[in-house]
């Protein structure tokens, strides 16, 4: 993944961030549970962000982050330190998160007839405007970004937000480079017509 | 068209400028201490036993199979017609059990595949009673048959790591 720059100014506070969470992820992996709380304390806002970006939705997002902590905790082990821990526990959020949303539309896909049925269902379980505008009030793009099309929400938030490249997230969403930049282009696109549309207002 | 009107690259700029943290509506750390309360940690040491596991799980279907495949064998027509589900579960037993034999046992697992299968599993008993009370019910044959395709699908899916990244999990 693509880092951002880092001001030098916030290279020491960075530099601090790292050295806890090593700390943290030792006494994790000696199965101190008061360590989950620490890092859920640090990086649970952040793990919340990407989750209610990437699902669009609040109380997915809240599952999202749940799930997130309790398979850092089962498999701390499996962190061997070769890269930093916020990118590991960023990986392993992106990937639950895309999961769960890939689990509940494979489920009702295998309940429901056909592929055009389903994409009706689907699209009948969307976020409601309600809620994101709560939630996302922060910002305004942000509610605009939770009102794409998954897989351009998707694509976009990892990419534009994320930092990740068009390769790695061909890998996640298992989609062709070409798909996951045409899906980006689409994003902006929407994203750019509907802000457009609220400024004319 | 406004003056204020915004271009793509504008759309972008503002994308990185969200902010990286949002606070959720309620306390989501109950929920976290109350499911690791009962969640074992999965230790490296574990994680590769439990390779070694797959193998003899695999190996264990073995004579399941063979007594399914010979009870198919023997039994008549009939009473194959009868109850329909015992040859297609055989026939996805075996389909499993070679998927199991053949991975490639050194790509680590991705996703939390095997609490997904236990999902398919429950619904797979649950079909399974249903149909011993409407036998020939065609959406309950669908189902089934989805059921098992599902897990087959998963199985699949589960020893094809698709993020770089994520190798280490």
């Amino acid at each position: 993944m693509s880092s951002n720059v880092i001001a030098p100014e916030q290279f020491k506070g960075q530099t601090n961030k790292v050295e806890q969470d090593d700390l943290i992820v030792a006494q994790l992996k000696r199965g101190e549970q008061s360590a989950l709380r620490k890092l859920y304390n640090i990086h649970g806002k952040r793990v919340y962000a990407l989750s209610l970006r990437l699902s669009g939705d609040r109380e997915i997002a809240e599952d999202i982050t749940q799930e997130v902590f309790v398979q850092i905790w089962q498999k701390i082990h499996n962190f061997r330190g070769d890269s930093k821990f916020s990118t590991w526990l960023h990986s392993v959020a992106s990937n639950v998160a895309i999961s769960h949303m890939r689990k509940q539309k494979a489920w009702w896909r295998s309940w429901f007839g056909s592929d055009e049925q389903n994409e009706t269902e689907l699209a009948n379980i969307k976020t409601d405007d309600d809620l994101t505008n709560h939630d996302l009030s922060r910002s305004g793009l942000d509610k605009h970004i939770a009102k794409l099309p998954e897989q351009a929400r998707i694509v976009f938030v990892l990419f534009a937000i994320e930092g990740w490249r068009h390769e790695e997230i061909s890998k996640e969403l298992n989609i062709a480079v070409g798909s996951s930049k045409s899906q980006y282009h689409r994003a902006k696109q929407l994203l750019q017509i509907t802000i457009n549309s609220e400024l004319d207002r | 068209m406004s003056i204020n009107n915004i271009e793509e690259k504008d759309v972008l700029t503002q994308a990185q400028e969200l902010p990286k943290e949002l606070t959720p509506k309620r306390d989501l750390w109950a929920g976290i201490e109350q499911a690791i309360a009962k969640t074992p940690q999965q230790s490296g040491y574990e994680t590769n036993i439990s390779w070694q596991q797959f193998g003899k799980i695999a190996a264990a279907f073995a004579p399941i199979a063979l007594v399914l495949g010979i009870w198919l064998s023997t039994s008549n027509e009939a009473s194959v017609n009868s109850n329909w589900t015992n040859p297609l579960i055989a026939s996805y037993e075996i389909q499993k059990k070679q998927l199991l034999q053949n991975v490639n046992l050194e790509h680590p697992i991705v996703n939390n595949w095997q609490s997904s299968m236990k999902e398919l599993e429950l619904a797979e008993k649950a079909l399974i009673k249903a149909l011993k009370n409407q036998p020939e019910d065609p959406a309950l044959m669908k189902m089934l048959n989805q059921v098992y395709q599902s897990q087959i699908s998963l199985i699949q899916k589960a020893y094809k790591p698709q993020l770089q990244t994520y190798h280490q999990i």
